[in-house]
């Protein structure tokens, strides 16, 4: 996990149908900077975390990722690109995608054996750290199903750090958690700060954002509408619909 | 797989593969014939099935002595007679062929062996009809076998006719009313209706003609052999012997012995029927069953994932063709692929000089047939499995930087095989029973072997469980094998 991961945004834009879902998205994210991207639904925020690492493509503008970029338009981007950049950048669901018929410790090991060519039995040794580390060092043999949803978005986790990213994208982990199993995930991603993965987090837990995010990022409408460290954006927003979503969400 | 197929080109369907010269002096004569109800002609004998007899086994063997040289039944669909001697499947014919001028424009007759004649015969109770003019005025149906001098002469006549591809049925039907008269030739008659009290022969004997052996045109050499030792098989006074002995002597007082005998042979007919005498039969006729069915479905199972990857690609040249081949081989039915496979391939390799790779033997052209005809829709069983996964399977693989190739083959495919599988042994379960079809291009499988011992010995009802009981035994355990690995499989989800 070396070197800088700087993330540049210019200009994304993407259009399903007749809804412009993001319409010209100018941002940059430092190295190690946790950000996290708040707004009301449809403003985009999922949209923009899978524009990121090739899942969507988007119509124009460009997406700069460490070394790798992508341009938008009616190419799609070339696959090479596309997997260096998820290299970089692994990436954790809201619905966890967990693969059912492996176990948490297979589900780990999956991507490190058969993409990276890793010893099966290094692979586990691996599997079993990270397990640990997420607390759930006695569950490497449950299937999936036996699994609680926040120890299910763990294994998840853990599945995405076995590929050594420097950064996660985290889309809206916790929505599908009941409140008392949300901190056990909440609480992994703050380890991982301090451990300085960079963290781009779609999130509804604003109290979450406050505490541990470097810097807020609100969209609406497929634009930018308030951009700034927690306490500002928080606090004192500038924009009438950014203090009118605030006023919803905290009501 | 392959191992497998060789090992079936072995099999009594491939003799058309290795031809063997029949002009060779010490290779014995191909001889078809199909023993299917065939009485008087051919058939099995009920106290040994897997024995034939009939005037024209007798025949036979009298050539053979003749000719000094051995003669080798082989059972062929008596409607296929004619192509399959041109595919060159055995070296002749002689099965109550009648001589006519299309017949004799593609095959060389021997010297007639028998004159034949038509009978009408109606129900005891009715009297309506004593001759075709009046079937005709009146409206009356009448039976007939397909493609014979009788159904001619129906045409001919403008009488409303019913045809049937073997000559015990129509009777039957008679007898129970769906038919109003039957017309056959007179050996049949004699055997099949004479003796049953609730039929009768009216009108006179009808539009006389000649069974003959048929011969390719170019073996004109073995023709002219045979045509020698019949002579002198007539000459000898064996013919007449044989045919007293049938009761087909064509003169009166022959006829009223005729009459006796085939009495007496249809009494001997419905006699004992051990389970043991039939049931290796039946066995032998299962084995081919499970054979061509266990080879369809590996042929089907392996072209259908291709077919259905192609479809799900999102490249049209791929897709397009895979949808034509689903619609396609969906769309027509197998019967018809299984006679463009055996007799359609060979007419073609013949007209563009393709060479004789393509006479498909039975075997081959029918695992080819079902293998493709299924294969369609397993494809679209794949398909659908493949589609039922959620597309955030897809995604979470490739955010791990899998392939498409990788994510198929670790994550999806062992997710869909569970949706899969079981409708896939609903299809191999069917597959099963739709063998069955094979009998049109000359193999004989479970059913086709019921269905000749079963004319042979008119127990339809036993010989009916037996057959019901070997097709349960294969497919029940199966619907199990499929609920164990559905369990197996599907850990986890």
């Amino acid at each position: 996990m070396s070197g800088p991961l700087q993330v540049g945004l210019s200009g994304v834009a993407k259009r399903f149908g007749p809804r412009q879902v993001l319409n010209g998205i100018d941002l940059t994210i430092q190295p190690g900077e946790t950000v996290a991207l708040i707004g009301p639904s449809g403003g985009g925020k999922s949209t923009l975390l899978r524009c990121i690492n090739g899942l969507t493509h988007f119509d124009a503008g460009e997406i700069r990722v460490g070394p790798h970029q992508l341009r938008g338009g009616r190419r799609p981007p070339p696959r090479e690109t596309v997997t260096q950049i998820r290299r970089w950048f692994g990436m954790i669901f809201q619905d966890f995608q967990l693969f059912p018929h492996l176990t948490a410790a297979g589900n780990i090991i999956e991507a490190p054996v058969h993409v990276l060519g890793v010893p099966a039995g290094e692979a586990r040794q691996r599997a079993l750290a990270l397990l640990d580390r997420v607390g759930l060092a006695d569950r490497a043999d449950a299937y999936p199903r036996e699994l609680s949803g926040g120890q299910k978005q763990r294994v998840a986790i853990a599945r995405a750090l076995a590929m050594e990213p420097r950064g996660l994208l985290c889309d809206e982990i916790t929505s599908a958690l009941d409140p008392e199993l949300k901190h056990e995930v909440l609480g992994v991603l703050e380890d991982l700060k301090q451990d300085g993965l960079a963290l781009i987090i779609v999130t509804h837990e604003l109290g979450f954002a406050r505490r541990s995010a470097d810097r807020i990022v609100v969209l609406d409408g497929g634009k930018v509408i308030e951009e700034g460290p927690p306490g500002q954006v928080f606090d004192q927003p500038q924009t009438e619909r950014a203090q009118r979503f605030f006023r919803q969400v905290l009501a | 797989m392959a191992l497998a197929v060789a090992s079936l080109l072995a099999g009594p369907g491939s003799r058309a593969a290795v031809a063997a010269d029949p002009l060779a002096p010490q290779a014995s004569l191909r001889w078809a014939a199909d023993a299917e109800g065939g009485a008087p002609y051919i058939f099995k004998d009920a106290d040994q099935p897997d024995k034939n007899i009939g005037f024209e086994v007798d025949l036979a063997a009298a050539l053979a002595e003749e000719l000094g040289r051995g003669i080798d039944f082989i059972q062929y669909q008596y409607g296929s007679l004619v192509p399959g001697l041109q595919r060159r499947d055995f070296d002749f014919a002689m099965n109550g062929l009648e001589v006519t001028p299309d017949r004799a424009r593609v095959v060389r007759f021997s010297r007639p062996y028998y004159v034949y004649t038509l009978q009408l015969v109606v129900r005891a109770d009715d009297d309506r009809f004593q001759t075709l003019e009046q079937c005709r005025t009146l409206g009356g149906v009448v039976g007939t076998l397909e493609d014979t001098a009788a159904e001619r002469l129906l045409d001919e006549l403008q009488v409303a006719k019913s045809i049937y591809d073997n000559q015990t049925e129509p009777y039957r039907d008679l007898e129970f009313g769906r038919l109003d008269a039957v017309l056959l030739d007179l050996p049949i008659a004699l055997y099949y209706a004479k003796p049953n009290a609730k039929l009768k022969f009216v009108g006179p004997q009808l539009a006389r003609g000649y069974y003959a052996i048929a011969f390719r045109p170019e073996d004109e050499a073995l023709a002219a052999q045979v045509d020698a030792a019949l002579q002198r098989v007539a000459d000898r006074g064996r013919l007449r012997q044989i045919y007293e002995h049938w009761g087909l002597w064509d003169d009166d007082q022959a006829a009223l012995f005729a009459r006796q005998t085939a009495d007496q042979n249809h009494r001997h007919a419905e006699g004992r029927w051990a389970v043991r005498d039939y049931l290796p039969l039946l066995l032998r006729g299962a084995w081919v069953t499970i054979q061509l069915a266990v080879l369809s479905m590996l042929l089907a199972v392996t072209l259908g994932l291709p077919i259905a990857l192609m479809r799900l690609s999102g490249w049209w040249p791929l897709q397009t063709f895979a949808t034509v081949y689903v619609e396609f081989f969906r769309g027509i039915p197998v019967l018809l692929l299984l006679f463009f496979l055996y007799y359609g391939l060979p007419a073609i390799g013949v007209r563009y000089e393709l060479g004789s790779w393509l006479n498909l033997s039975a075997y081959v052209a029918a695992v080819l047939g079902f293998g493709l005809n299924y294969a369609a829709y397993e494809s679209e069983i794949y398909r659908a499995g493949i589609g039922s996964i959620a597309v955030g399977q897809w995604e979470a693989a490739a955010s791990l930087g899998m392939s498409r190739g990788l994510t198929f083959r670790r994550i999806i495919l062992p997710q869909a095989i569970r949706v899969i599988l079981p409708p896939m042994t609903n299809d191999f379960i069917a597959l099963f029973k739709d063998t069955s079809l094979v009998s049109v291009i000359a193999l004989v499988e479970l059913t086709k072997q019921y269905q000749i011992l079963a004319k042979s010995s008119m127990r339809y009802l036993e010989l009916g469980l037996a057959t019901a009981l070997l097709y349960l035994v294969m497919s029940v355990p199966l619907g199990h094998l499929a609920r164990h690995l559905e369990k197996r499989w599907g850990k986890g989800i």
